[in-house]
């Protein structure tokens, strides 16, 4: 039982009490990706916060939902035991990252260019899919949050011999996003 | 119009209703997820809810969002959209034997032997007034039933003729291959012949004349194509008048080291090569996957086909992978919520002949999560 709190009922016996734990949505809506990455070779959209003071991750909520997005990848036509397939494989000639989580760095990767008999240059795609989630970038406190989407790519990666995941961004990957940033404990005054 | 509610505004005429029905983040944040199941082998990691009475699963909302993820797949490549490519071999005659399409002869392949062995035509005693020596090819691609078709019979011959004397040497001959289909089973089998005239006394009657045979055949070849250019034949050969012994002619053949060889080179070819590659993903021999029971939450241990050539049975396809988080709900209420990530595969299970969905977990999965935790009607303990 609360013994702090502000409570508030209705009629029907309904009740909630107000405590240091409600949250604030200080940011929300729907934003547009860059095309390109930031001068520090991150990416994605800066949502500030309020105020000047860093505040604690643990006080700081964040969801993304990815609301437009496309892929690239080539593909060639393959026969295989007389039948004809299109596969596709990761473009050469599209710009791809890689993401390095306790920086938010990202490093461009180069996919092979499907060099008849030559295997290292065919990097085989698993999966893709878009993904969106708050880039930490190795933060604890924050007085902006970083809202990182793109389209993933499960990736072998025939010239390394490494399974790998890369991105494609802005209108290559993830154009828009829908998001919340909300935060508690916070000291409106 | 809030018929109950504290009305909270600012100075510029902004305002919010707080009413019951307001949520409060009773939890957020980041979280690691472990490599290992729970002890009853459900699988996640458990928020505490506040208080200790169980909380109406209809008053609790929760996101989570997963922030850094692996996978876990095995790729097989296959090679794929062939295509007609020009080669050009040498072949050499062996001193072992193999048997082709039916034929047992004498290996002939691209790699020179050092090995010598010969065959041998000879006269009966009386016949060495003269001595014809002639060595000469009898050209079929072999197929794999054991039929024959005919390239060219008795080719590239070669006489040496010797009278009371020895003659011998390396000697070759050129012969044109005619353009032919064939398929990748087909075999070369050169039938090479020794024949040895002699003459008796007085002037060329009577004579005798003795031939010696003996097969050579490729391996299956692999190829489509015989091209239409000109072979040079070579082999050793050796021709002997024996006039002043017994009386007989020789002739010989030898083969099967590089100082005395049956050689035939700028044979011109067509096979086809694969030009590119395909691959497919399979769930990976070894790695820890799970099934979920999606009532009880309790994940099951799946394991992977084997990969084994030629066993369909053990290949399992990956057909999607998807990145999955979320509250692992049970029951109607709860005390704690049950976090839930996990890489989700969508594989054909090549052993049962179904779908199924697996899971990899922890940092062969998804290892860490942003989450929130709404609870309304919250009495703030």
């Amino acid at each position: 039982m609360s013994v702090y709190g502000l409570r508030v009922s209705d009629s029907a016996g309904n009740s909630s009490v107000i405590t240091p734990k409600v949250g604030t949505i200080i940011s929300s809506g729907r934003a547009t990706l860059s095309n390109s990455l930031e001068t520090d070779n991150t990416y994605g959209k800066d949502i500030d916060l309020p105020g000047t003071a860093a505040i604690p991750q643990a006080n700081i909520s964040v969801l993304i939902v990815p609301v437009n997005f496309t892929y690239k990848i080539t593909g060639k036509t393959n026969t295989i035991s007389g039948h004809t397939q299109r596969i596709g494989y990761m473009d050469s000639a599209q710009t791809y990252y890689k993401h390095a989580k306790s920086t938010g760095v990202m490093t461009s990767w180069t996919a092979g260019n499907l060099t008849a008999k030559t295997t290292a240059t065919y990097d085989h795609i698993c999966a893709m899919f878009p993904v969106a989630f708050w880039d930490l970038k190795g933060g604890t406190t924050f007085t902006a949050v970083r809202l990182f989407a793109a389209t993933c790519y499960l990736v072998y990666d025939s010239s390394a011999s490494a399974y790998i995941k890369v991105y494609s961004i802005g209108s290559d990957g993830v154009s828009e996003i829908d998001y919340v940033v909300s935060i508690k404990n916070w000291d409106y005054l | 119009m809030a018929l109950y509610g504290l009305k909270v505004k600012d100075s510029s005429g902004n305002y919010g209703f707080v009413v019951p029905d307001m949520a409060s983040i009773i939890s957020s944040g980041t979280v690691t997820m472990p490599n290992t199941l729970q002890g009853d082998n459900t699988y996640g990691v458990d928020i505490d809810l506040p208080g200790v009475a169980a909380i109406n699963n209809s008053d609790i909302g929760v996101i989570v969002q997963a922030r850094d993820f692996d996978w876990k797949s095995k790729l097989n490549v296959a090679t794929v959209n062939p295509s007609a490519e020009g080669f050009t071999a040498s072949l050499y005659a062996r001193n072992t034997t193999h048997k082709v399409n039916a034929y047992t002869g004498y290996i002939a392949s691209e790699t020179q032997g050092s090995s010598a062995v010969s065959m041998l035509a000879q006269t009966s005693a009386g016949f060495s007034m003269w001595a014809h020596v002639d060595t000469y090819v009898t050209i079929d691609v072999l197929h794999s039933n054991g039929s024959k078709t005919n390239l060219g019979s008795a080719v590239a011959n070669k006489q040496l003729i010797t009278i009371n004397s020895t003659a011998q040497g390396q000697y070759a001959v050129n012969w044109s291959c005619p353009a032919t289909t064939i398929v990748e089973t087909d075999a070369l089998l050169f039938t090479w012949y020794v024949k040895v005239a002699g003459g008796g006394w007085p002037s060329t009657s009577p004579t005798q004349t003795v031939t010696t045979g003996n097969y050579f055949v490729t391996g299956q070849l692999g190829w489509t194509k015989l091209k239409n250019v000109t072979w040079s034949i070579s082999r050793y050969m050796y021709a002997h008048d024996d006039w002043n012994n017994c009386g007989r002619c020789y002739g010989r053949m030898y083969w099967g080291s590089s100082a005395t060889e049956v050689k035939i080179t700028n044979l011109q070819y067509e096979k086809m090569i694969d030009q590119d590659y395909w691959g497919q993903f399979f769930a990976e021999p070894g790695q820890a996957y799970y099934k979920k029971n999606e009532t009880t939450g309790v994940m099951t241990a799946w394991t992977p086909g084997a990969m084994t050539a030629s066993s369909q049975t053990t290949w399992d396809p990956v057909l999607n992978v998807s990145v999955l988080a979320g509250w692992d709900k049970s029951g109607t209420t709860c005390t704690a919520v049950r976090l839930f990530a996990a890489i989700a595969y969508g594989v054909y299970d090549a052993s049962v002949s179904a779908p199924a969905v697996v899971y990899t977990i922890g940092d062969k999965g998804i290892s860490e999560v942003d989450y929130i935790i709404y609870l309304k009607n919250y009495d703030g303990s």
